[in-house]
C-alpha cells in the first residue's frame, strides 16, 4: 500500500496521530500494523479528510469516528477538523446494538 | 378466526381454576397489546400499594398483536407485574420460539392470581389447559427443568416443538433479582419477575400450539412486513454488524467514547476492553449466530467455552452481560464471564443486575466495608473465580449470596453504603455511563422499571448516529430526544416486535402503524399509535405514582451527579440530569413535580 | 427450470420460511404447522435444517438410515422430506392433508426464498443433477 512510507515519514511539520480501525476497516490500515491501530504521520494542519485520503478510505464510505474519545458520523464538519498531535482516531462500520 | 385481541386464560393458583376470557377491543386498540395492555389490566386489577410477593400480586403474560405473524422480529411477549425489586411496575420483555407458541396454542394472553401450595405448573395445549404438581421440578435449574418437561412428553417431535418458560433456584427462592427463562436462553429478565413466580409456586409454562394466526388485512400486512424486512436487509446495524457480532460489537466504540462502566462505574475506560469484545468474542469462542422466532437480524450468539475450569456450552454474552461481568468488575477473561452468563440462565437471574451485584461486591470488600470472613473469598476487582462464584452462591442464596441474591441496592445497603449502589429506583443501571452521553442520564432517572437501556436507547443517536448525531455531552434537547425514544419503544414493546428493528435507519411509527393495521384491521393511523405510545407511558407512571414513588425517585447515584469521569474524551464530565428533568415533565405534560396535569391525562383518555 | 438450494450453515433458525409459506398459502394464516418447510433444530450441535415437505408416504420406513451431512451424523428422520405417519411434519392440522411443496409463484417465486435474510434458502437454476452444487459455489465466488 502507497501509504507505508508515509508511516515513518518524520518530516519538519508533520503531526502522528494515532488511528484505530474496527472490524471490516481493518483493512485500511498500513501494512504490518497490529491489533488493529498504526500511528499515521499527516503533514501539519492536516484534515481528517486528508487521513482519509491518506488511508484510501472512501470520505462517503459511512462510518462512525471517534476524535479523542467523542463521537462523529460522517459529515462534512467532521471531514474539515483539523488533526493535531497525538491526537487518537477510531474508526467504525455503522453499529448499534445493546 | 380472530386472532387478535383474541382470548386470555386466567389462572387462579390459589384454587387451581382457569378460566377463558375474550380480550377487550376497545382495550386492545388503545393499549396496542404486550407492555401496553399488560400495564392496563394490572392497574385496573391490583392495588399499585400491594406487596409484591403476596397473593395479591399478579404475574402477566402478554403477547402483542404481531407477535408470532412473521412480521420481522416478532419474536416477542412481554412479563407485567409489580416488582419485587424496585415496587414499581415491571414489564420484562423475551423472545425465543415460547411467545409465538403461545399464541399457536391458542391464548395472546394469560394471568397468574394467588398463590399455589404445592408447586405447580401450567400446561396449554391447543387450549386444552391442565394444571400440574411438579413437585419434582421444583429446585432444578431451567434447563434441567426443560430437559424433564420434554423427556416427559412420549412422542419426541412434539418434544421438540413444546416450548417452555420457567424459572430457576433463584426464583424459587424469591431472589430480587431472579427472571423467567424460555428456550433455555432467553429471559424475561429485568425487575424480579421471576421472583413473582417463584412467589406463586409456579415453576413452569409448557406451550405447544397448531392453530395459526390470521392476518384481519393480509395484502396489506404482507406489503409492510417486505417494506421493513428490506429496511431491516439493507440498514448496515440489522443486516452486518448484529449478525456478525452480536450486541458486543459495542464495547469498543463505548470505550473509545469513555463511557464503558468500569470498576462499578468508578472509571469510564478499560485498557483490556478489547479482550471481551464482540471481534473477541466471534474469534475465540463463537459457535454461530441464532435468530429468535421470524427474526432476520439473528444477533443471538452460541458460545462454547473449552477452559476447563469454565467449561460449558450455551447463548451469550450479550453487550450488556460481558461489558458489566467484564469491565464493570475489572474482568478481562471471556471465560469466566461466559460461564457466569451460562450460570446466571441456569439459575435464572438477570445477568445486568447480577453483574452490577458483583461489581458492588468487588468495590464494597475493596474498601474495607464487607468483612473477609463475609465475603468468604478474594472479591478483587478483576477475579474471575470470585465472578463465577458469588453468582453460584446468589443462584442457591448460599454464603455471600443469601444478601446479594436481592440485588445490589439491598447488598450495598446491609453493609452500610448504599452510596456505591449504582441504580436508580433500586434496579442496577446498564453498561453506559451517563457522565458521558447525557440523555442516558435522563433515560436511566425517568425510566418507569427503574434504570435501564431499552426504555429510550439514545445511545442509536448520542453516540452511534443511527437516525441522526446528536453530541453527546450537551443536555440542549435531550429530553425531546428521550421523550420520542422512550414513546417508539412503549409501541414496540407493545407490539410483538424486538425493539432491535428501530436500530434501523429510516424505521419509526409509520412502519409499526402500517404492521399493526394490517394484523389487527384497526384502523390505526399513526397519530393513533403515537398516542397509544403516550398513554402507556403515562398509566405506567401513574401506578408507580400511586405505590408511593414521586419526583425524587427520578434521580441518579451522586457518583454520577458529582464525580466527574477520570479520562477520555468525557473527562471532568458528570450528569447533568437537573439542565433536562424540568424541560422533561413539562414535554410531557406533568407538573413540576412530575405528575400527570389533567389535561394530559384528559387527552390520553386516563383520568 | 429453478431449483431451492437450501444450506444448512446458513440457517440461523428464525424460522421466518415456515411463517411467510403458511401465510402465502393460507390466505394469510401464519401457521408454522401448515407450512411447507419446517426448521429442525439440532441441538447437540448448534445447527438447524430447513426441510421441504416432499412426497407423501401413507408407511413409516422400516429401516433407518444414518445420514452424514458435513461429518456429523443424523437420523434420517430429521432431514427426511416425507409427509410421512412416523412424524407430525407436514399434516395439515384438523384435515390431516397431507402438505407437499408447490414451488409457488408462476415464474416461481417460493415464498420461503423471498424472506429468507441468510441466504440458507436460494432459487437456482436447474442444470441438472450434481450440477447445483458447483453452481453455487461460482456464486459465493463471485
Amino acid at each position: 500500500m502507497s501509504c507505508v512510507a508515509a508511516k515513518t515519514d518524520t518530516h519538519e511539520g508533520a503531526v502522528q496521530i494515532e488511528l484505530k480501525m474496527f472490524m471490516k476497516f481493518k483493512r485500511f490500515l498500513p501494512e504490518g500494523s497490529a491489533d488493529g491501530k498504526a500511528t499515521i504521520s499527516l503533514p501539519a494542519g492536516a484534515t481528517f479528510k486528508d487521513l482519509l485520503h491518506h488511508i484510501d478510505m472512501p470520505v462517503v464510505e459511512d462510518k462512525i469516528i471517534v476524535i479523542n474519545g467523542i463521537s462523529h458520523k460522517q459529515s462534512d464538519k467532521v471531514n474539515a477538523l483539523s488533526l493535531q498531535q497525538g491526537d487518537t482516531v477510531a474508526i467504525f462500520p455503522p453499529i448499534a446494538g445493546g | 378466526m380472530n386472532s387478535w385481541p383474541g382470548k386470555l386464560l386466567r389462572v387462579d393458583l390459589t384454587k387451581g381454576t382457569w378460566a377463558v376470557e375474550d380480550i377487550d377491543p376497545e382495550l386492545a386498540r388503545a393499549y396496542i397489546g404486550g407492555r401496553g395492555l399488560g400495564t392496563k389490566i394490572l392497574c385496573d386489577e391490583i392495588d399499585p400499594q400491594v406487596d409484591p410477593l403476596s397473593p395479591e400480586n399478579k404475574l402477566i403474560f402478554m403477547t402483542g398483536p404481531l407477535t408470532g405473524t412473521g412480521a420481522p422480529a416478532s419474536a416477542r411477549y412481554m412479563v407485567i407485574t409489580k416488582s419485587p425489586l424496585t415496587g414499581a411496575i415491571a414489564s420484562s420483555n423475551s423472545g425465543g420460539y415460547f411467545p409465538a407458541e403461545l399464541r399457536y396454542a391458542g391464548f395472546n394472553a394469560i394471568i397468574f392470581e394467588g398463590k399455589s401450595k404445592e408447586p405447580v405448573s401450567l400446561y396449554i395445549k391447543n387450549g386444552e389447559v391442565e394444571l400440574r404438581p411438579t413437585k419434582h421440578l421444583w429446585g432444578k435449574t431451567t434447563h434441567e427443568t426443560e430437559d424433564i418437561i420434554k423427556g416427559e412428553i412420549e412422542d419426541p417431535w412434539e418434544a421438540q416443538e413444546t416450548r417452555i418458560a420457567c424459572i430457576g433456584p433463584a426464583g424459587e427462592k424469591l431472589g430480587r433479582i431472579a427472571c423467567i427463562i424460555n428456550d433455555k436462553h432467553r429471559a424475561a429478565g429485568r425487575s424480579g419477575v421471576g421472583a413473582v413466580m417463584g412467589s406463586k409456586k409456579l415453576k413452569a409454562v409448557v406451550v405447544r400450539g397448531t392453530q395459526g394466526i390470521q392476518a384481519a388485512d393480509f395484502d396489506l400486512f404482507k406489503k409492510s412486513v417486505r417494506s421493513a424486512m428490506q429496511k431491516l436487509g439493507s440498514g448496515p446495524v440489522t443486516s452486518e454488524g448484529l449478525p456478525a457480532y452480536g450486541t458486543a460489537i459495542l464495547v469498543n466504540i463505548i470505550n473509545e467514547c469513555g463511557i464503558l462502566p468500569t470498576n462499578n462505574f468508578q472509571q469510564g475506560m478499560f485498557d483490556r476492553a478489547g479482550k471481551i469484545s464482540g471481534e473477541s468474542i466471534a474469534e475465540n469462542i463463537l459457535t454461530r449466530n441464532k435468530g429468535c422466532f421470524a427474526c432476520s437480524i439473528a444477533c443471538a450468539r452460541m458460545t462454547t467455552i473449552e477452559d476447563e475450569k469454565y467449561k460449558g456450552h450455551g447463548e451469550g454474552p450479550e453487550y450488556e452481560t460481558v461489558e458489566l461481568m467484564g469491565a464493570d468488575c475489572g474482568i478481562d477473561d471471556l471465560a469466566p464471564i461466559t460461564k457466569a452468563n451460562y450460570l446466571c440462565n441456569e439459575y435464572g437471574m438477570d445477568t445486568i443486575s447480577a453483574a452490577c451485584t458483583v461489581a458492588t461486591a468487588m468495590e464494597l470488600y475493596e474498601k474495607g466495608y464487607i468483612p473477609a470472613d463475609d465475603a468468604g473469598m478474594d472479591l478483587s476487582f478483576g477475579n474471575g473465580e470470585a465472578l463465577v462464584k458469588l453468582i453460584e452462591q446468589m443462584g442457591v442464596r448460599k454464603g455471600l449470596g443469601k444478601v446479594a441474591a436481592d440485588g445490589a441496592y439491598v447488598l450495598a445497603d446491609t453493609y452500610g453504603h448504599p452510596e456505591l449502589f449504582m441504580g436508580v429506583k433500586k434496579q442496577e443501571i446498564p453498561a453506559y455511563d451517563p457522565r458521558g452521553v447525557q440523555g442516558m442520564g435522563l433515560t436511566y432517572a425517568t425510566s418507569n422499571r427503574g434504570a435501564c437501556h431499552v426504555r429510550g436507547y439514545t445511545i442509536a443517536n448520542e453516540v452511534l448516529g443511527v437516525h441522526e448525531k446528536l453530541d453527546p455531552l450537551i443536555t440542549e434537547g435531550k429530553a425531546a430526544t428521550v421523550k420520542v425514544f422512550q414513546d417508539l419503544t412503549a409501541l414496540v414493546d407493545s407490539s410483538g416486535l424486538c425493539l432491535f428493528v428501530t436500530l434501523t435507519p429510516g424505521f419509526g411509527f409509520g412502519d409499526m402503524q402500517a404492521m399493526l393495521k394490517g394484523a389487527t384491521g384497526f384502523t390505526y393511523t399513526v397519530q393513533e399509535v403515537t398516542e397509544a405510545s403516550e398513554r402507556i407511558w403515562n398509566l405506567e407512571r401513574i401506578f408507580n405514582l400511586k405505590a408511593g414513588f414521586t419526583k425524587a425517585d427520578d434521580t441518579l447515584p451522586k457518583r454520577l451527579l458529582e464525580e466527574p469521569l477520570p479520562e477520555g474524551g468525557p473527562k471532568g464530565q458528570v450528569c447533568r440530569l437537573d439542565e433536562m428533568l424540568p424541560e422533561y415533565y413539562e414535554l410531557r405534560g406533568w407538573d413540576a413535580e412530575g405528575v400527570p396535569t389533567k389535561e394530559k391525562l384528559d387527552k390520553l383518555g386516563l383520568s | 427450470m429453478k431449483k431451492i438450494l437450501v444450506d444448512y450453515t446458513k440457517c440461523t433458525g428464525c424460522r421466518q420460511c415456515e411463517t411467510a409459506c403458511s401465510a402465502a398459502h393460507y390466505e394469510g394464516e401464519t401457521n408454522p404447522q401448515k407450512s411447507r418447510i419446517r426448521i429442525f433444530l439440532d441441538e447437540a450441535h448448534d445447527t438447524f435444517h430447513p426441510v421441504i415437505s416432499g412426497p407423501f408416504t401413507n408407511a413409516e420406513c422400516t429401516s433407518k438410515n444414518v445420514v452424514n451431512i458435513g461429518g456429523t451424523e443424523y437420523d434420517e428422520c430429521t432431514v427426511c422430506r416425507a409427509s410421512c405417519p412416523g412424524r407430525p411434519w407436514f399434516w395439515e392440522p384438523e384435515t390431516n392433508i397431507a402438505l407437499k411443496c408447490d414451488f409457488c409463484g408462476d415464474p416461481p417465486d417460493p415464498q420461503c426464498v423471498a424472506i429468507c435474510a441468510h441466504g440458507a434458502l436460494q432459487l437456482i437454476d436447474d442444470l441438472g443433477l450434481g450440477r447445483a452444487r458447483s453452481q453455487a459455489k461460482k456464486k459465493t465466488a463471485g
